[in-house]
């Protein structure tokens, strides 16, 4: 077998050679096939490394180097298959083998090129160049291998177009990288499919264009001779390679499907993982709270827009900076309020609280913003924190609290001049007091010595200054015992009662005023009544303001005082009923019969005297003795007023028991 | 005669109070303070005690309290004088030892009733 670069011979002797369409078309795939499982295996490169996976990286690269070398190998001699020479040719075996090798080389060279994570021109060029110098070597060696079996096959190549089969397999290879890089760095824009089938066609053209352009540059010749038939042994006669061929182009069609198949789902793995991320980051953005999450290293790997507005301090918040670092820088630059002045101090005390978060805290932020923090460990992630702007809760809670500061102190306020105006009352009910004792007193006396031996012609106007003395004295008594009740003052003393004494004993005294108006007193105390434990002067009091006041509001009538027992919610009690056939009062009157200071209307004064504040008192005591009063009244016809009083007085409501 | 010890500090009321009474025929002793009054029950002796009984220097509890506790005198009877509606005035009163009381103003007509029932018949007021 002789080779030589075309010599001049007579064109007409060379060989008529055709091809298998059928081949033609199978090589080309093959050669594509190869392409595309060396590009995915340079993807695989490249993840294994960032991964920091170096063996792997190894392995993938050996893979890739040998299944590209095998493509470019398999694409040779299944277009040499689909040559149909009219000489019998067999290969031989050690330069068929040998013709692997510089292919593989380059192979793992472009692979290693390919695969790099930043790429230049230079590198680019060096991958492609040597691929296609890898192609174009393999071709020449495998067309060595050829021999004829049955006559001496000569081939002669044509200059120009040998040199064109190279330039096309280097141009192409580096075209098939370029695209390559190109689609890598733009790989959002451009579709999946055709970033995968752009530079797999390239490459693939790039080795079966190279074959095509060097058979075109190749001239066969026969020579009859029996002198390489001793070779046989050594050679592969059809059969075999086809054999081998079919091998090769099997396994990288495996591996061309398999790389898709991993591929595919490495990549709908990767698209998902950026949509959950972007999801994620949607999610995360769309917060209203400021979110972070720092690394167990405590370095930020995720924040939000809101975060950074609250913490950053102008030099911006990067993912990877330290916590520390970050509360550091805004304690610095004095947004938290609670830092200023001991920042370091700070900055240790909010470590230790991001280290071993417990609950939620507030800081105060510059601008008069108060955050509420919350931070989480979560196992083996590191700290999620969630900053919420609570400003507006808090500046509504300072307001609530602030009102209600202002309404203790007005309460407070309202409670001193109640006691000073209790303290007053009492004072001046005390200070006034003393003077009418004296002026009763005196005036008693010299209406003793005007009966006993004086001018009686002074005794009714000694009599008037009497009368009025009293009436003015008791008032007093009433304002001081409604004072003292209002400040809390008034105690009760408990005792065992007998009734029907101090029925006779209230009747005794209220006879005269009785009489005065011509009224019959009539007591009704039918049963044996039972001891009551309650306040003594304050029944009597009672009693006695009914009665006064039934005297006081009725002429020549009947006034009725009827005692009986009686229980109320199943306690025994003692019900004292006052009734008269007086002038009575209207529903509104009587509903305002017992308020302080009311009487039927103003007139009532003047007509028939009074405070207005013995009903009052009257309802006060029946209180304070756990009881109850009430009134029934017709304007014109009379009224009742009835008075329930338990047989033993539990707590009082007001006032201090005793006894 | 019988012979009341007035123990009162106000000079008006003193002075009311013992006229009153001296008409009805007693023998009025004035003391214008706690001390005083202690002090003339001891060297006088008196039959009863008008006892007032918020006094300056010694309140009248405090010398109800001594007189009582005293051999010379605990016999003697004590009738508390107290303000209108202070019950427990008249309590604490009572417990200090004294015999009775009774409220200012004074109702000269009761009061005198009181005294009677301590003085029995055998002193009439005149």
């Amino acid at each position: 077998m002789n080779h030589y670069f075309y010599d001049g011979r007579s064109l007409q002797d060379t060989l008529v050679t055709s091809y298998q369409p059928s081949l033609v078309f199978l090589s080309v795939t093959v050669a594509c096939l190869a392409s595309y499982a060396a590009l995915s295996v340079a993807g695989r490169i490249k993840a294994a490394e960032k991964d920091k996976a170096y063996g792997l990286s190894r392995i993938w690269l050996l893979a890739g180097a040998l299944t590209m070398g095998a493509g470019v190998w398999a694409m040779h001699f299944i277009a040499m298959l689909a040559l149909i020479l009219p000489v019998h040719v067999s290969y031989d075996v050690s330069i068929t083998a040998l013709s692997t090798v510089p292919v593989v080389i380059a192979s793992a060279v472009m692979m290693y090129v390919v695969s790099r994570p930043r790429n230049n021109n230079l590198g680019l060029f060096i991958g492609g160049t040597v691929m296609g110098a890898g192609i174009g070597t393999m071709h020449y060696l495998g067309m060595a291998a050829m021999v004829g079996i049955d006559q001496n096959l000569i081939m002669s190549y044509e200059p120009t177009l040998f040199v064109t089969s190279v330039i096309v397999a280097v141009a192409l290879a580096n075209l098939a990288l370029i695209i390559n890089h190109a689609i890598e760095r733009k790989r959002d824009s451009v579709p999946l499919f055709w970033a995968k089938v752009v530079p797999t066609l390239a490459m693939g053209f790039a080795v079966s264009g190279m074959h095509y352009t060097a058979m075109a540059a190749t001239y066969f010749f026969s020579e009859n001779s029996t002198a390489v038939t001793g070779d046989v042994k050594n050679a592969l006669n059809h059969e075999s390679l086809a054999l081998w061929v079919s091998f090769a182009s099997v396994s990288i069609t495996s591996l061309a499907i398999l790389m898709t198949v991993v591929d595919r789902r490495l990549q709908k793995a990767a698209q998902e993982e950026a949509m959950s991320r972007s999801r994620m980051r949607e999610a995360i953005e769309s917060i209203a709270d400021g979110f972070s999450l720092f690394d167990i290293n405590d370095k930020l790997v995720e924040c939000n827009q809101r975060y950074r507005e609250l913490m950053d301090t102008g030099q911006g918040i990067l993912i990877g900076m330290t916590f520390e670092h970050i509360v550091r820088s805004a304690a610095e630059a004095g947004l938290i309020l609670d830092a200023i002045g001991n920042v370091d101090e700070w900055v240790a005390e909010r470590l230790a609280k991001h280290r071993a978060p417990r609950e939620q805290f507030i800081e105060q932020f510059a601008g008069g913003r108060w955050i509420r923090v919350t931070e989480r460990r979560v196992w083996n992630l590191g700290t999620v924190a969630i900053r919420t702007d609570i400003t507006e809760l808090k500046d509504t809670e300072i307001e609530l609290s602030r009102a209600m500061d202002e309404a203790e102190k007005a309460r407070a306020n309202a409670e001193d001049t109640n006691r000073a105006k209790s303290a007053f009352l009492a004072n001046m009910s005390h200070e006034l007091r003393t003077p009418m004792n004296a002026i009763i007193g005196y005036t008693e006396m010299l209406l003793e010595d005007a009966e006993d031996d004086g001018d009686p012609r002074i005794i009714p106007d000694l009599q008037k200054i009497l009368s009025s003395g009293k009436h003015l004295l008791s008032l007093i008594n009433e304002i001081l015992d409604l004072s003292k009740i209002e400040a809390g003052k008034m105690d009760i003393y408990l005792e065992n009662i007998d009734v029907p004494e101090v029925i006779q004993d209230v009747v005794n005294t209220i006879r005269p005023l009785a009489d005065k108006n011509a009224n019959t007193l009539i007591v009704e105390c039918p049963e044996p009544l039972p001891t009551i434990h309650t306040d003594l002067t304050k029944l009597r009091q009672e009693l006695l303001n009914l009665l006064s006041n039934a005297s006081k509001f009725t002429k020549n009538g009947k006034i009725v005082l009827a005692v009986t027992r009686q229980s109320v919610k199943e306690i025994n009690g003692i019900l004292f009923r006052v009734t008269d056939n007086g002038i009575g009062m209207s529903k509104e009157q009587a509903d305002r019969v017992f308020d302080a200071f009311t009487q039927a209307d103003s007139s009532t004064t003047r007509k028939y005297g009074g405070t207005g504040l013995g009903l009052t008192i009257t309802k006060k005591f029946c209180e304070m003795m756990g009881g109850t009063i009430a009134v029934k009244s017709e304007l014109g016809k009379g009224s009742t007023f009835s008075i329930w009083l338990p047989l033993r007085t539990g707590k009082p409501l007001r006032g201090n028991t005793h006894g | 005669m019988a012979r009341i010890l007035l123990v009162e500090d106000n000079e008006m009321n003193r002075d009311m109070l013992s006229r009153r009474l001296e008409k009805k025929g007693y023998t009025i002793t004035l003391a214008v303070d706690g001390e005083q009054g202690v002090m003339l029950a001891q060297s006088l002796l008196p039959e009863l005690i008008l006892m007032d009984m918020s006094l300056p220097i010694m309140d009248g509890w405090e010398a109800s309290r001594i007189i009582k506790t005293m051999a010379q005198t605990q016999h003697i009877p004590i009738i508390a004088l107290t303000a209108h509606a202070m019950a427990e005035d008249r309590q604490r009163a009572l417990e200090v030892g004294c015999d009775d009381y009774d409220t200012k103003p004074i109702d000269l007509l009761r009061l005198l009733s009181k005294i009677q029932l301590f003085l029995g018949s055998q002193e009439p007021p005149g």
